[in-house]
């Protein structure tokens, strides 16, 4: 008995340590406010007097932008500003947390638009805030993009679509043109694939991205998700083509690598940035990669709209900023995501970041103009489908995503996979 | 009157912890058991039991699991005690040695460990491939077809948790009583003989610890699959925990999450049970049988 009740004791220790451990990882790592900030302060008073206000912003570059711009923020306004950096991975389960618990603290987030519809309930409605001359600058598809239910419910500070990047130099080599439709797109590939070099790469790893590269082609072959009745359209044969083309990309003309299935554009980009690429599907961002100082494609890449099937149409991409409804200082609030999404800000972000501007007065500024990647995003946005459209996207998106890898790693048909991603997608509408 | 003043002491002391562990534990368990109950009406009911039950996400995360939980504590436990009877047969110092190199995984946190690994089973730049194709053979594409992506997944959580059972095996060995070996020794008794009805006994106690400690834990199974393969390829890999985050988290039914988190304790419960029931039925065959079998004739 002795000896039992020794074990339980390490048993009941070890459970514990384990315990502890378990409860110390996962967390979510927040930045120190800023200097000056009154750290811990909750929102509304500063220490300094003037109005305060939280923030919480992704860990990405076009957060880091946003937080170079603070304090200019503070000394044209008087309001303090306390921001809260979250890695992009874990901003979902901060930001559902912060806005369900209902104790939130925070007067901004800034997250990817196509969360509106989940975040609805908790954000607040902008229509009375925004001047008659923003309305005009700003282009209409960002505000659609930014609204649920006839509200307004956020400012897109970054919008993004995909474009084709290419290597112009080998296209000018074999003598090629820019492909614009899917045979041509399947031609220049197979004469440009060769042991070293795939034609292009195809992204469907289980994740949120990669659906996006699917409902570019989707789009491109007349297909939608729903249609306006709301009636589950995707495995019609627009979707099941769609997807069946990705697939043979891989497989029937092997001019993509088979890893597709473990594919975000992360690791696309990679390839092309390494010269294992030629043509290359993927977000504006890239642009300002391929051209940085150390990267062997500099002055080789070249940019084009995605080639189309039946129509253009791509799926946006994009960050959005709402006000929290819950927020002590709705005012101070709104003042900061006006001010990041001013002429100015939309500049230095294009020139910087690489984000194409959605105010007029800033793609008509002369340093936005020497680059040519927003013309062709301009083009390309133009024809852009919004996400924040789909009512519950987040699990929409994961029943593609399930169809996509799943057809990618071969594990069934695309018909068979997307029957019963539309089937699961009916009754989650239904719920 | 020591006695009293010891034992208010102690309730002193241990009450912070208690009340730490009510508030991480307790009540979020609590919570969560309201909540999987509350209806979008604002009723009661079984609602979000019924539905979670009645999807095949559900079943197949939970088939999944059971595969991960069986394999990856069979493999832990046959490797943990192997590497533990080859370390108790090597001098002293070297031992130590081998421990300290054997505890690095396990100060690894489980998110690095995953992602070195999905950089190490990369198939352009992994380091995996490099060696195997090095040898000469074509190796697979680890993440892309479901089973080698399974097998992946268990490699990561199988590199990062034997070490543990490699030391508990290995602490229970080097405490092993001498008496009963010289006995056995003075009786004839052969190696193998040794080994089957006296060490495997004694190890009895770890190994269910061990077998708790683990099944518990692998069936909890998330950081590897996350970081892997996201589930995928399909939902080949979902395990219930990363089902039950994604319902929670990212599609924000909170009560179907807790539906399926409670339900998923069933099981853990069930097997944690039956261990138990071993311990005990364990500790009167031990007591009674072992001097028997080696009384001196």
């Amino acid at each position: 008995m002795k000896k039992f009740r020794k074990w339980i004791c390490v048993l009941l220790s070890a459970l514990m340590v384990l315990g502890l451990a378990s409860c110390s990882g996962g967390g979510t790592s927040e930045a120190a406010p800023p200097e000056g900030a009154a750290s811990g302060a909750a929102s509304g008073e500063a220490t300094t007097g003037g109005p305060s206000i939280n923030v919480i912003l992704p860990g990405n570059i076009e957060g880091q932008l946003i937080k170079d711009s603070i304090p200019d923020f503070e000394s044209e306004t008087g309001i303090t500003v306390n921001v809260t950096e979250v890695p992009v991975d874990t901003l979902n389960t901060k930001i559902t947390v912060e806005l369900e618990s209902g104790g939130s603290t925070a007067d901004v987030v800034a997250y990817p638009y196509e969360w509106i519809p989940k975040f609805a309930d908790s954000l607040l409605a902008l229509d009375g805030y925004i001047s008659e001359e923003d309305k005009n600058d700003i282009a209409q598809y960002a505000w659609d993009s930014a609204s649920y239910n006839g509200s307004i419910l956020g400012q897109m500070y970054v919008v993004t679509g995909m474009i084709m990047f290419y290597r112009s130099d080998l296209l000018e080599d074999a003598g090629l043109e820019v492909p614009t439709t899917w045979d041509e797109y399947v031609s220049v590939s197979q004469a440009l694939t060769t042991d070293d070099m795939y034609g292009t790469v195809v992204t469907a790893k289980l994740a949120e991205e990669p659906v996006g590269m699917y409902l570019n082609y989707l789009y491109q072959n007349g297909g939608d998700i729903l249609d306006e009745e709301g009636n589950v359209i995707l495995n019609n044969e627009a979707g099941v083509e769609a997807m069946q083309f990705m697939v043979d990309l891989v497989y029937e003309y092997q001019v993509a690598p088979e890893a597709a299935s473990t594919f975000t554009t992360t690791e696309s980009l990679n390839l092309f940035t390494e010269e294992q690429v030629a043509l290359c599907p993927n977000w504006s961002y890239v642009w300002s990669v391929s051209q940085a100082d150390d990267s062997p494609i500099k002055d080789k890449v070249g940019m084009a709209l995605l080639p189309e099937n039946k129509e253009a149409g791509i799926s946006l991409g994009g960050w959005v900023m709402s006000a929290v409804g819950a927020s002590q200082n709705p005012d101070a609030a709104y003042q900061f995501i006006q001010f990041m999404n001013d002429t100015e800000r939309q500049v230095r972000m294009a020139v910087e970041g690489g984000n194409t501007p959605t105010r007029t007065s800033a793609l008509e500024a002369a340093e936005v103009k020497e680059i040519p990647l927003f013309d062709v995003m301009s083009e390309a946005l133009a024809t852009s489908v919004p996400r924040s459209k789909y009512p519950k996207y987040d699990e929409i998106s994961n029943e593609i995503a399930i169809a996509l890898s799943g057809s990618l790693a071969q594990t069934g048909e695309p018909q068979e996979l997307l029957d019963t991603a539309a089937a699961n997608i009916e009754a989650i509408l239904a719920s | 009157m020591r006695s009293k003043h010891t034992s208010r002491v102690a309730v002193l002391l241990i009450l912070p912890a208690v009340v730490l562990i009510l508030l991480i534990i307790a009540y979020p368990l609590v919570y969560s058991l309201f909540s999987s109950f509350q209806l979008a009406d604002g009723g009661w009911g079984l609602d979000h039991y019924q539905t979670v039950l009645g999807s095949k996400e559900f079943w197949s995360a939970f088939k999944n699991t059971l595969l991960f939980t069986a394999g990856i504590v069979s493999a832990e436990i046959v490797l943990g005690f192997i590497v533990a009877l080859g370390l108790q047969k090597l001098p002293t110092h070297v031992r130590n040695v081998c421990r300290g190199l054997m505890i690095i995984p396990l100060l690894i946190s489980p998110v690095i460990a995953s992602y070195e690994w999905m950089w190490m089973l990369n198939d352009q730049y992994g380091l995996v491939n490099q060696i195997l194709g090095a040898i000469g053979i074509t190796p697979p594409l680890w993440l892309v077809k479901p089973g080698w992506a399974f097998f992946s997944i268990s490699l990561v959580d199988i590199w990062v948790s034997t070490p543990f059972v490699i030391l508990v095996f290995q602490s229970a060995l080097a405490s092993l009583p001498k008496e009963p070996y010289e006995q056995a020794e003075l009786d004839g008794a052969s190696a193998l003989k040794k080994f089957l009805y006296l060490t495997l006994p004694y190890l009895r106690g770890p190994l269910i610890v061990v077998l708790i400690i683990r099944t518990m834990d692998v069936f909890r199974i998330y950081d590897a699959i996350a970081v892997l393969t996201g589930g995928g390829p399909g939902t080949a890999t979902t395990s219930l925990s990363l089902l039950a985050f994604r319902t929670g988290i990212d599609f924000g039914r909170m009560q179907q999450s807790s539906a399926m988190s409670l339900l998923m304790m069933i099981p853990i419960l069930i097997v944690t049970a039956f261990y138990i029931r071993m311990i005990f039925s364990g500790e009167g065959e031990e007591t009674r049988k072992k001097p028997a079998r080696f009384r001196r004739k």
